[in-house]
């Protein structure tokens, strides 16, 4: 205890060193962070080489005196892990009273028997050469080809091949288009530096919108609110058609800023991994919008009015106190946005006409896993596991770089009546009119799938169909597995959210309360789910458990349910730790003095205070679970009548004849669609006026 | 421990085993299952088929099949389907869960038939059923034998072409539907002259589509193993790639590109959709007729249902059901066309398209080459032309311009697009897997198909070789072509 308060102490003092707690005033604030980027900017170079020149230092120091006396210092070393087992074990059995012994062995089993069972069935096959024998020669292999990994040996040279292609946009006259599509460094670097720029677009996004709508009253904010949810309602296969059509040369942007506006000069086509970034980066901010105004609504106010008491105001407040408690949220959503980034398939597939879009880690996956020959291409879990490294390398990185700035005891628990503020008429329009282009953007895909599944006639180049028709929905009679479907969907997708509710609490309880050695390894492999590619996990479970009980053949029911419970719990257990670490510790431990066990606290303090964040986690457990892709996919086509919608979406999408091609599947995703914001929407008018925290509806 | 943390603790466990009990449930009683049917061991069957056919052709054959005596006299009364990527398909026929095999053309049979997943077609209604087809139709066979027996017969066939979307084609004044007659003329230069930033032709990885590889196949031996190629290369490089043979067809369907390589129907039916503005072309050059074989398991435990299902496709009522709008493919027995007509229209479509096929005939087409090359073919094109597109068409557009600006006349395109596209050579894989280097010529890609196919080292070996020299031809090329210039 002791140390991690020097630790936050120092960290204090290091960040906020030399510049005063609250600056004077807007301009002084604003110097001061320019001032303060532009520092950090020059001297990162030379702070983390003296970083690495001290470790290097210490790490010879500490061989050579290992290496003064290695008997002596061998047998030290032994006693000393015998001591740090010995008080990791006195640990765990002061921390696990019954109630965590349970919730630790349930989370435990379950990732071990969905998860890391079937994850090892495949992924051991990239640890083995051709004979059987354990080899990393499927890793060195990544690493001399060229669409992975930009620099290659040549043995016939000894130089090193450079394979990056700088060539990322190139201007036709003819045309009159400029076409951006970004640089290709090859998977690895592609994909992570898509990441990076999504998270830090999506984070502005989402903070900017998340206190815009927790701090300030204005006309149609309801509506707002609402609507911000919308983005994360992803709609597989069809919505990358509105996508495509509104990017394209001659879609509704050009149109209107090229064509009718002549705003733009040119025509401009986004493609590649250029056009990834704009649509993960206006899709995943709601994800930190989310969590950011989760945050926000549980701020204590009496914080701010005692900063502001104290002379801070404007944007020194928002930067010196808001920020910094809002801050478990803000982690919470860039954590996942950058993950879902990197490990986003849906987004390269739908750009895969352009090579650099082909060249991400998660299309790699796709291509060397889905391989339509019979075998699975161990280059394909190979490069899973590079992708599970570097996600959480992000993950890790953003989780320790945020917690130096955030401060657990920013609330004493629940919601608090919001320090809104009534804006002017002028900033109502000022605001609107960066509200409306950002939203519209951000809702292309859900506009255009409601678009295609109404239109009759839809004539090339025309921005609109030239009729409307509901004759599209006939899918829904003509095929009885389809119908039943939605039913099926709904069912998979609340009996995992169910148990990701539980099991995500429990997690997120042992991970933010209790001392137990392992709970950082814990913390990761509840988190992992979403780096690690569907595709391989259902190829997993077909590896290990078809034509077992749990996967009965013809019979994917519990299987999808079981798939999409780990893959979704993330959402739901970075939720409930975030609530936790909003959550002042000592409201619990003032419980606990007061005579109540730990259990009476965990159900009655505890789950109360992080409840709406829970909830919040949940919900994104749950819209994430029915638009799941591709384990649907892959477990839906052994067994029709349980296969869920975004099955069906996929095969009537690929299908000829009446009630084939992307209308039907339109019709389908408009469902999806209506069943998650009606999911929604329920558990707001149950929760009440507490659930404007979780969806501000 | 305290009475309300018991209470607690009993809440959890009861939750937990509620869960339990749920999934069990699921998986025991399963209670998504159609309502609709009862199958009682015993009395009535489902009949479990796996395949590459859509679910419209699933529903449609499962409709009509069931309303037949063949169903009602030998009780099978409900039929299960699945479709899952061929990667699958080994668990599942280990399982013995498929009765039929049915769809993905002639070279996942043959592959089928190596690992031994089919039956022989040897009893008196099988060889009764086989004896309605044709042994061969315009010049292909429709059936397969292996070791003197019958493994699959083809249950429907299919040509392959060019569809083509006209309103594209002439909004970039580009050779339209009634220019394009050729495979080869996808590979013009006129294709490419608005590269690097628009593709006009779509085609597949060709790893991700049998159709499309079949077309690619169809140049490779009709034009001969270096000029076919050459011809891929450039099409390659005027080309879009979206994914898989329907990804394809959605692109000339909406306009994104004006022309792209595809299988009969799918051409049909986006010829059907978007009347005056697509339209299917069948190629002068080079064509041919694919079987799609059906089959029965050797894994399964109800050879007896699989064949009366299998008996029943193969008769001209079955056969008719590929009239349907739903199915659009072309029968392989004539006298489906002699049973009641459903859309009239439609009739006639399919019944030219089967006495043209079957009059003018493909060129001859080697199955067998095929088969045994076709896994380095596969892997060849994906490291060539798909990973390093674009680096590709970097190099064919700078040929494209130098015509464009009169550097380069006709013959010049045909040099340089003959050096952009030559066989690329590969070093020795270390010695123990025996595997020589050198260009991937015929006899190479002979070489190295079993290798590629069963060990993942040597697959990966070669298409980093491959596409690493692809880069650097690439790249010597556009060089050579830019030094042209004055």
């Amino acid at each position: 205890m002791t140390t991690s308060e020097d630790t936050e102490l120092e960290n204090k003092g290091t960040l906020e060193g030399d510049s005063e707690l609250v600056p004077a005033d807007r301009r002084s604030s604003l110097v001061s962070a320019l001032k303060g980027v532009i520092f950090n900017l020059s001297s990162w170079p030379s702070r983390k080489a003296h970083a690495v020149a001290t470790w290097s230092v210490q790490s010879i120091r500490r061989i050579q005196g290992f290496l003064r006396d290695p008997k002596a210092n061998t047998s030290l070393w032994t006693s000393r892990t015998h001591e740090r087992i010995a008080d990791g074990f006195e640990r765990t059995r002061r921390e696990l009273d019954r109630i965590t012994t349970i919730q630790l062995i349930a989370v435990v089993g379950v990732f071990a028997l969905f998860l890391v069972l079937p994850l090892l069935s495949v992924t051991v096959f990239s640890f083995t050469d051709s004979s059987g024998a354990p080899s990393l020669v499927h890793f060195f292999s990544l690493f001399r080809d060229p669409t992975v990994w930009p620099f290659i040996y040549n043995e016939d040279t000894g130089n090193i091949d450079v394979f990056v292609n700088l060539e990322s946009a190139i201007y036709s006259e003819r045309l009159n288009i400029l076409g951006i599509w970004g640089p290709d460094f090859g998977a690895i670097f592609n994909s992570i530096y898509v990441a990076i720029i999504v998270t830090a677009v999506s984070v502005l996004l989402g903070v900017f919108f998340a206190f815009i709508i927790a701090r300030y009253g204005f006309r149609g904010k309801s509506i707002i609110r609402t609507i911000l949810i919308f983005p994360i309602l992803a709609i597989p296969f069809v919505g990358a058609i509105g996508i495509k059509v509104f990017l394209a040369p001659n879609g509704f942007l050009n149109m209107l800023f090229y064509d009718t506006l002549h705003i733009l000069p040119y025509r401009i086509w986004l493609n590649g991994l250029a056009a990834m970034i704009f649509v993960q980066s206006f899709s995943l901010f709601s994800l930190v919008y989310l969590n950011a105004y989760s945050s926000f609504m549980s701020i204590d106010p009496s914080l701010e009015e005692q900063a502001e008491n104290l002379g801070a105001k404007g944007f020194g407040l928002f930067r010196s106190v808001t920020l910094p408690l809002a801050m478990p949220g803000i982690q919470a959503g860039a954590i996942l946005t950058f993950i879902l980034s990197i490990e986003d398939l849906g987004t390269p597939i739908v750009f895969q006409d352009h090579p650099t879009a082909r060249n991400t880690l998660a299309y790699q996956i796709f291509q060397n896993v889905a391989t339509m020959t019979g075998v699975v291409d161990p280059k394909g879990p190979a490069i899973g596991m590079i992708l599970l490294v570097f996600a959480l390398i992000g993950f890790i990185s953003i989780r320790k770089y945020t917690a130096l700035r955030s401060y657990d005891a920013g609330t004493k628990g629940g919601q608090w009546n919001p320090r809104t503020r009534r804006i002017s008429g002028k900033a109502t329009v000022l605001l609107y009119l960066i509200l409306i282009p950002v939203l519209f953007l951000a809702l292309i895909p859900q506009i255009s799938v409601i678009m295609i599944a109404l239109a009759g006639d839809w004539l090339p180049g025309s921005l609109f169909p030239s009729t409307w028709t509901l004759s599209n929905f006939d899918v829904l009679w003509a095929f009885p597995d389809v119908a039943r479907s939605i039913n099926v969907t709904f069912v998979y997708g609340a009996i995992a959210t169910v148990i990701i509710v539980f099991l995500g609490i429990s997690a997120a309880n042992i991970i933010a309360r209790k001392d137990i050695p392992g709970k950082g390894a814990l913390d990761i492999l509840v988190t992992s789910p979403i780096t690690l590619p569907g595709i391989v996990i259902a190829t997993g479970f077909f590896t290990l458990y078809y034509n077992t009980p749990l996967f009965p053949m013809g019979h994917p029911a519990f299987i999808i349910i079981m798939s999409y419970t780990v893959r979704k719990f993330p959402f739901a257990v970075r939720a409930a730790y975030a609530g936790l670490m909003s959550t002042p510790v000592v409201l619990e431990e003032a419980s606990l003095n007061l005579g109540a066990t730990k259990n009476q606290t965990f159900t009655k303090i505890t789950l109360p205070l992080i409840g709406v964040s829970v909830l919040a986690g949940s919900l994104l457990s749950f819209v994430y679970s029915v638009s799941e892709v591709s384990t649907s996919l892959l477990l839906g086509s052994v067994g029709h009548s349980e296969a869920p919608m975004t099955y069906w979406m996929s095969r009537v999408m690929a299908m000829i004849g009446e009630y084939g091609g992307s209308t039907s599947a339109a019709c389908l995703g408009v469902l999806l669609m209506a069943m998650q914001m009606t999911v929604i929407t329920i558990t707001n008018k149950i929760l009440g006026a507490r659930s404007t925290a979780i969806t501000g509806i | 421990m305290d009475s309300k943390s018991r209470v607690i603790m009993a809440g959890v466990v009861i939750v937990i085993i509620a869960i339990g009990a749920v999934g069990a449930y699921i998986v025991i009683y399963n209670p998504f299952a159609p309502t609709t049917t009862t199958t009682t061991p015993g009395d009535e069957y489902t009949l479990h088929i796996l395949t590459r056919h859509s679910v419209a052709i699933q529903n449609v054959y499962e409709t009509e099949f069931l309303a037949t005596s063949y169903a009602i006299n030998n009780s099978i009364t409900d039929i299960e389907w699945q479709d899952p990527w061929d990667s699958e398909w080994p668990d599942i026929l280990d399982a013995g869960w498929a009765d039929v095999v049915w769809g993905g053309g002639p070279t996942v049979f043959d592959n089928l038939i190596e690992d031994e997943y089919l039956e022989p077609l040897t009893s008196t209604l099988m060889a009764a059923a086989s004896g309605r087809v044709p042994d061969t139709y315009a010049g292909i066979d429709l059936k397969r034998e292996s070791e003197g027996d019958l493994m699959w017969v083809s249950a429907a066939v299919s040509s392959f072409g060019i569809t083509v979307n006209d309103y594209f084609l002439d909004l970039y004044d580009l050779p339209n539907g009634t220019v394009i007659a050729n495979w080869t003329d996808l590979a013009g230069y006129e294709f490419g002259q608005y590269l690097p930033l628009l593709p006009t032709v779509a085609l597949a990885n060709a790893p991700r589509s049998s159709s499309n590889r079949r077309c690619y196949e169809i140049m490779t031996q009709g034009y001969g193993w270096d000029e076919g190629w050459s011809y891929l290369t450039r099409i390659a490089g005027n080309g879009l790639m979206p994914g898989g043979s329907s990804d394809v067809k959605a692109a000339v369907d909406n306009g994104a590109v004006g022309a792209a390589m595809s299988i009969d129907f799918y051409g049909y039916q986006s010829a059907r959709d978007r009347p005056g503005v697509v339209s299917y072309i069948t190629p002068e050059d080079y064509t041919i007729v694919n079987g799609d074989p059906i089959a029965i398991a050797s894994t399964s435990t109800q050879k007896d249902l699989a064949e009366v299902f299998v008996n029943w496709v193969l008769s001209a009522e079955g056969q008719a059901v590929w009239l349907n709008p739903e199915c659009l493919r072309i029968p392989v027995i004539a006298a489906a066309f002699d049973e009641p007509i459903q859309d009239a229209e439609l009739h006639a479509l399919l019944l030219q398209a089967f006495n043209d096929m079957d009059e003018t005939g493909g060129f001859d087409f080697n199955d067998t080459l095929s088969a045994i090359t076709s896994y380095a073919y596969r892997y060849y094109f994906e490291a060539v032309l798909h990973d390093v597109q674009a680096e590709l068409v970097d190099c064919w557009s700078t040929i494209v311009q130098a015509r464009y600006d009169g550097i380069l006349d006709d013959a010049g395109v045909e040099t340089y697009a003959d050096m952009m596209a030559a066989m690329l050579s590969a070093a020795a894989i270390n010695g123990t897997y025996g595997f020589t280097g050198g260009e991937f010529d015929l006899d190479k890609a002979i070489e190295l198909n079993s290798g590629i196919k069963y060990d993942s080292t040597v697959k990966a070996h070669f298409k980093s070789e491959w596409s690493a020299a692809a880069i650097a031809q690439y790249a010597s090329v556009k060089a050579a072509v830019l030094a042209l210039y004055p």
